[in-house]
């Protein structure tokens, strides 16, 4: 199978197109023979399955576990404490109150022992706050969405980043600035900005960082457009049939665990 | 005699400084003071995004006020070094070398 040579982050996006795209097809989202799901396809899957709870019907995992894990993740939209391993998905504040966005990030700080194993306490944060400053300073979303889950036998974490917005490119064509989706996510990386020569150094600072200085992953999936990053391996660009569009953007980003402490300065000069 | 203030950030907006706009709406208030100079206490910061340190230095330089800060922790001085020192960017990827794959 083609999708096999795609990067995991990027097969496990398309995975959540093919179970939206069949669930609109028969009114049935059939997870059945599903025994694990990663945020990249949960995250929207789980914002999907809300958003049609009346609409399509819903078969959980026949896996008990991966049934239980699911419904924990997808059940409560809100933080529980006591969680060790996993975010599950929890909604950003609106714009207007974009204040609370404070305590939002306190907990994802709180809940990842702020960030300490992950590349050191100012990586970390550096990295959420730069993410989610970018959601509100561009998205227009209406929802927005993170979650996120430790693999520790597997040595890394994933968090991820949805929101239902009006894209990366159609935030450029806002403007007047009109690319090709998957061209627009690297304008956006190399600092194009659709808010002065001042700005825009957010996602690219935050590239270098995961990628060279976490040896991570980082996948963005934009309207017909995503964009695939790892270490110095040449990036990866992708256009997606109409199928595999979102209308939104995703942030998928996987970060080895434990990561030793980053000097973040030498990064986002 | 001038009437001067200090004003405690983590206090007002959090002990994570992350979003741009909320120092904007942090200086609109500041703004508003009758006060003519102004510390911005830095006490108990532990972080500071890129986004919100840029702004600050940006509303700072074009603020009525006199603004200063005190008890600036090392990474956030560090931020705003990297701020005043950044004057031009070099793009990180070469869109010509990069191959667009269809899905």
């Amino acid at each position: 199978m083609a999708e096999l040579e795609f990067p995991n982050q990027l097969n496990n996006y398309l995975i959540f197109c093919n179970f939206k795209n069949s669930s609109i097809e028969t009114k049935v989202l059939n997870l059945q023979t599903v025994s694990w799901l990663y945020p990249t396809t949960l995250l929207p899957l789980g914002v999907f399955i809300k958003e049609n709870s009346k609409k399509i019907k819903y078969v959980p995992p026949a896996n008990q576990n991966a049934a239980n894990y699911i419904s924990l993740v997808i059940g409560e939209f809100k933080v529980e404490n006591g969680l060790k391993t996993y975010i599950p998905i929890i909604g950003l504040p609106p714009k207007v109150a974009e204040k609370d966005s404070e305590k939002f990030l306190e907990q994802i700080f709180k809940l990842h022992n702020n960030g300490k194993e992950y590349g050191g306490e100012n990586a970390f944060k550096y990295l959420i706050n730069e993410l989610v400053d970018n959601i509100y300073q561009h998205s227009e979303f209406k929802n927005a969405f993170v979650m996120a889950q430790k693999y520790e036998k597997k040595g890394f974490v994933e968090i991820c980043f949805f929101d239902d917005g009006i894209t990366i490119p159609g935030s450029f064509a806002k403007k007047g600035m009109v690319f090709e989706d998957a061209e627009s996510i690297i304008q956006a990386i190399n600092g194009l900005s659709t808010k002065g020569k001042e700005r825009g150094f957010g996602l690219g600072s935050n590239l270098k960082l995961f990628t060279k200085g976490l040896s991570g992953e980082l996948l963005i999936v934009s309207g017909n457009g995503a964009a695939y990053f790892k270490g110095n391996e040449p990036t990866k660009l992708y256009k997606l049939r109409d199928n595999y569009r979102l209308q939104g953007t995703l942030i998928s980003v996987r970060i080895p665990y434990p990561a030793k402490e980053v000097d973040i300065y030498d990064f986002i000069k | 005699m001038t009437l001067s203030s200090k004003i405690e950030i983590a206090k007002i907006i959090s002990e994570n400084l992350a979003l741009r706009d909320l120092v904007s709406n942090f200086f609109d208030d500041l703004e508003k003071m009758k006060e003519k100079q102004i510390t911005i206490d830095f006490k108990k910061v532990k972080s500071i995004s890129r986004s919100f340190a840029q702004e600050y230095l940006t509303r700072k330089n074009t603020s009525k006020k006199d603004i200063n800060e005190a008890n600036v922790p090392e990474n956030v001085e560090k931020m705003f070094e990297i701020i005043n020192e950044t004057e031009k960017r070099t793009p990180l990827i070469d869109l010509k070398t990069v191959k667009i794959i269809c899905v």
